[in-house]
C-alpha cells in the first residue's frame, strides 16, 4: 500500500500533467506534450516499479513541493494549496472504495464561468453584482460520489375510484356516484437512479442537474482526477438507496394511475412497494460548484460538468419585484383602458 | 224677452271669464327672421316646412294656452309659478296647451314647438293636446340629464289622472313642483355620461369602468410576478425516477376493480330566472332625433 499522493508529471520535462475535458487529454502545461490514457497508465506502472517506498506520518506530502496537504476525510483528490499541483490519494481509492466508472469532464471552467454568467443576464430581479467576474472565477470541477441503482420495485397499490353522474329533476340535481375498490400488483425496472453518495453535497442540487448521459462512462483510472478535486462517498450502499426507492414509488404510483383512466376521480390509499433484485454501482459524476454569498446567505449553483445543464436559485432583490411590479400593473392597466376607450367607444 | 237678453249677456261675461281671456300672442315666421329657427338648427327645407306649422310665440312668456284650458285666475298662477321656476333653474321649463296639433304626433308637436321657439337648447316642455287627449313631456339638451326618461314617466304618473279628471291646473302645478324637485335631487345617474353637441344632438357615453380594471390589472399582475419569481428558484429535490423507468417493461396487473356502493344526492339548484339586467350605457335608449335634428329625451300618455 503506498502511501504517496499521485502526482502526474510530465514524462518529457516534470511539469504538472492536468485533463482537459476539451481533448479528452492529458496535457503538460510547459512543454505542451499530450498523452493519452493508456500511456500514462504504462508510465505510472513504470514509476511505480521504479520508485521507492516512501514513509510517511500523518497528512500527505506534495510531490511536487514538499508541503504537508491537510486533506478532509473523504477527499480522493485535491490540488496542493502551495503550488496548485494535482494531488491524487490512491488509499482513499482502494477496495471498496474503488469507483466501478466514471464520466470525466467535458465541460472545461472556461465553460462553465460563461454558462454562470450567462445565467444571472436576463434574471432582472437579481442583484448585478451576482454574477460578476470575481465571485466566478472561485468556481470548482469536483467528481462527486454516486451510487447508480438498478431495481424492480415490486409491490401492490389500491384504493377507491368515483364516477358520478348527474341528472336534472325539476329545481333539483340528482347526483349518482358509484364507488368502486381496485388493487393492482407492480413489477416495475428502474436503471441507473443516481443517489449522491455524500453527505456534503446538497441531494437537491444534485438532482436539479440530472440526467447525466451513461454512456459516457468509462472504467475508472484515477488519472481522470487530475486537475479537478474528487470525494469519495460516505453513505454506504445500502444507506443510500432509500431515496432511490422513494423517487421510484412516485414513478410507480404514477403508472398506477395510468391504469386508473375508467375512473373519474381516484385515490390510493394503501401501496407497499419493495425492491427486489437490487444493484448498485459506485461511480464519480463530474460538477462545476460553486457557492457565492451574499448578504450573509449562501448560494450554491452547480452546473453538469458533463452536459452544461446549469443549475441554482438566484437571489431576489424586493424592491426590484416592486418596482416592476408597479410597471407592470400600469402598462396593463392603461392598455385594458385604451382597449376599453377605443374599441368599445368608452369614456374617461 | 228682456229675460233672454239678460241671459245672453250673462252667458257672454261668463263664457269670457271663464274662457282663456289670455290669447296667446304669435308672430310671424319669415326670411328676414330665418323662419324663427333658433341659430344653432340649418335652413333647409325640413326644418322650415316643420317650423311653419307651430306657433312662433314670444319666448318670455313660457305658458301657453292655446286650448284655454285654464281661468285668468289658474293662468296667472301658473305662469308666476314657471316664471320663478325658469329663474332657478339652468334650463327652460315651457307648458303648451293645444287643440289642434294637425298631422303631427304628440311627441313630434312637443318636440317642435320647444325646438323652433326661442327657449334655448336646454329645457323640457308640457304638452297637453286636446284633439288627441294626450300628454306629453319633451325634453332637450342638458335637461335630459335632470328629467330623464324614467323620471318623466313618474312625473307623467303623477298627473295624468288629474287630467283625465279634467283638473288640468292643478296637474300643471304638480308638473311644476316635480320638475323642481327633481333639480333639487341633481341629475338621474342612470343617464351615464352624456354631451350635448351645438346642434341640439346628444352623444351618450360610456363611462370606463376605473375599479374594476384596476382590480383585474393588480390580480394578473399579481400571478406574473408569482410566476417570475418562482421561476428564480430551480433547486428542486427530485420526487420521481420517471427517466430511469424502464418504460417497455413496466409491468402493472389489475387485480381488482369491484363496483363498492353508489352514494345519490339531491341538490337545490334552482334554473336562473331572468337574465341579467340589460346592457348598460352607450344607449340612445328612448332618445330620438327631432325634424331639426336636435336629440330629445320625453314620454307621453293618452288621458
Amino acid at each position: 500500500m503506498t502511501d504517496e499522493t499521485l502526482d502526474l508529471k510530465c514524462p518529457s520535462c516534470r511539469a504538472p500533467l492536468r485533463f482537459f475535458p476539451s481533448s479528452g487529454r492529458w496535457e503538460c502545461d510547459y512543454c505542451g506534450s499530450k498523452f493519452k490514457l493508456e500511456e500514462l497508465q504504462n508510465l505510472k506502472q513504470e514509476r511505480k516499479e521504479r520508485q521507492k517506498q516512501k514513509t510517511q506520518s500523518d497528512g500527505y506530502i506534495c510531490k511536487n513541493c514538499g508541503a504537508k496537504i491537510l486533506l478532509s476525510e473523504n477527499t480522493s483528490a485535491t490540488s496542493c494549496i502551495y503550488c496548485r499541483s494535482t494531488a491524487i490519494i490512491p488509499e482513499r481509492l482502494e477496495n471498496e472504495f474503488t469507483p466501478n466508472s466514471i464520466i470525466p469532464f467535458r465541460k472545461t471552467k472556461e465553460e462553465a464561468v460563461a454558462a454562470f454568467q450567462k445565467f444571472g443576464i436576463r434574471k432582472i430581479f437579481a442583484p448585478k453584482e451576482f454574477t460578476s467576474k470575481k465571485n466566478i472565477e472561485e468556481i470548482q470541477g469536483i467528481y462527486i460520489p454516486f451510487w447508480l441503482y438498478d431495481f424492480h420495485l415490486v409491490g401492490k397499490a389500491s384504493g377507491v375510484g368515483k364516477n358520478s353522474a348527474s341528472v336534472r329533476s325539476g329545481d333539483y340535481l340528482v347526483t349518482t356516484t358509484r364507488i368502486y375498490h381496485f388493487e393492482r400488483d407492480c413489477d416495475i425496472p428502474f436503471f441507473d437512479i443516481p443517489v449522491d453518495g455524500s453527505k456534503h453535497f446538497d441531494d437537491a442540487l444534485m438532482n436539479s442537474i440530472e440526467p447525466f448521459d451513461y454512456k459516457d462512462l468509462v472504467t475508472f483510472d484515477s488519472a481522470f482526477l487530475s486537475g479537478f478535486l474528487a470525494e469519495r462517498y460516505d453513505l454506504k450502499k445500502e444507506e443510500a438507496v432509500g431515496s432511490a426507492v422513494k423517487r421510484a414509488e412516485g414513478t410507480a404510483l404514477g403508472q398506477v394511475k395510468l391504469t386508473l383512466s375508467r375512473y373519474q376521480t381516484t385515490e390510493i390509499q394503501n401501496h407497499s412497494f419493495e425492491p427486489t433484485n437490487l444493484d448498485g454501482e459506485y461511480v464519480l459524476l463530474p460538477v462545476w460548484l460553486l457557492n457565492i454569498r451574499y448578504k450573509g446567505k449562501l448560494y450554491p449553483y452547480a452546473m453538469n460538468g458533463q452536459t452544461g445543464k446549469m443549475i441554482g436559485d438566484l437571489p431576489v432583490l424586493e424592491w426590484k419585484i416592486l418596482l416592476y411590479g408597479l410597471i407592470l400593473f400600469l402598462i396593463i392597466a392603461v392598455i385594458i383602458s385604451l382597449g376599453f376607450i377605443l374599441l368599445g367607444g368608452y369614456r374617461l | 224677452m228682456k229675460k233672454y237678453f239678460l241671459f245672453a249677456l250673462v252667458s257672454f261675461f261668463l263664457f269670457f271669464s271663464f274662457a282663456s281671456a289670455k290669447e296667446v300672442e304669435v308672430q310671424e315666421r319669415t326670411e328676414e327672421n330665418r323662419y324663427g329657427i333658433p341659430s344653432r338648427f340649418e335652413l333647409n327645407e325640413k326644418t322650415i316646412g316643420s317650423a311653419t306649422t307651430i306657433p312662433y310665440v314670444n319666448a318670455d312668456e313660457l305658458v301657453y294656452d292655446f286650448a284655454g284650458l285654464y281661468t285668468d285666475s289658474e293662468y296667472e298662477k301658473i305662469q308666476d309659478l314657471t316664471q320663478e321656476l325658469n329663474e332657478k333653474l339652468p334650463f327652460r321649463v315651457v307648458v303648451v296647451t293645444q287643440d289642434n296639433i294637425g298631422s303631427r304626433s304628440a311627441m313630434e308637436y312637443a318636440d317642435d314647438f320647444y325646438d323652433y321657439n326661442d327657449f334655448g337648447p336646454d329645457g323640457v316642455l308640457l304638452l297637453i293636446a286636446m284633439d288627441v287627449r294626450e300628454v306629453y313631456i319633451s325634453t332637450a339638451g342638458d335637461a335630459i340629464g335632470t328629467i330623464s326618461n324614467p323620471r318623466v314617466e313618474t312625473i307623467l304618473d303623477a298627473v295624468y289622472s288629474y287630467l283625465s279628471s279634467g283638473d288640468y291646473a292643478f296637474a300643471t302645478e304638480r308638473f311644476l313642483s316635480r320638475v323642481e324637485s327633481y333639480h333639487s335631487s341633481g341629475k338621474d345617474a342612470s343617464v351615464g355620461d352624456y354631451k350635448v353637441l351645438p346642434d341640439g344632438k346628444i352623444v351618450f357615453y360610456k363611462k370606463l369602468p376605473i375599479l374594476p380594471i384596476l382590480f383585474f390589472s393588480l390580480a394578473i399582475t399579481t400571478v406574473i410576478m408569482i410566476i417570475a419569481v418562482n421561476s428564480y428558484k430551480k433547486i428542486v429535490l427530485a420526487t420521481n425516477a420517471n427517466e430511469y423507468l424502464s418504460q417497455g417493461n413496466v409491468v402493472v396487473k389489475n387485480i381488482e376493480d369491484r363496483y363498492v356502493n353508489s352514494v345519490t344526492t339531491r341538490t337545490y339548484s334552482p334554473v336562473s330566472s331572468g337574465s341579467s339586467g340589460g346592457s348598460s350605457g352607450g344607449s340612445s335608449g328612448g332618445y330620438h332625433s327631432s325634424s331639426s335634428g336636435a336629440s330629445h329625451g320625453g314620454g307621453g300618455r293618452h288621458f
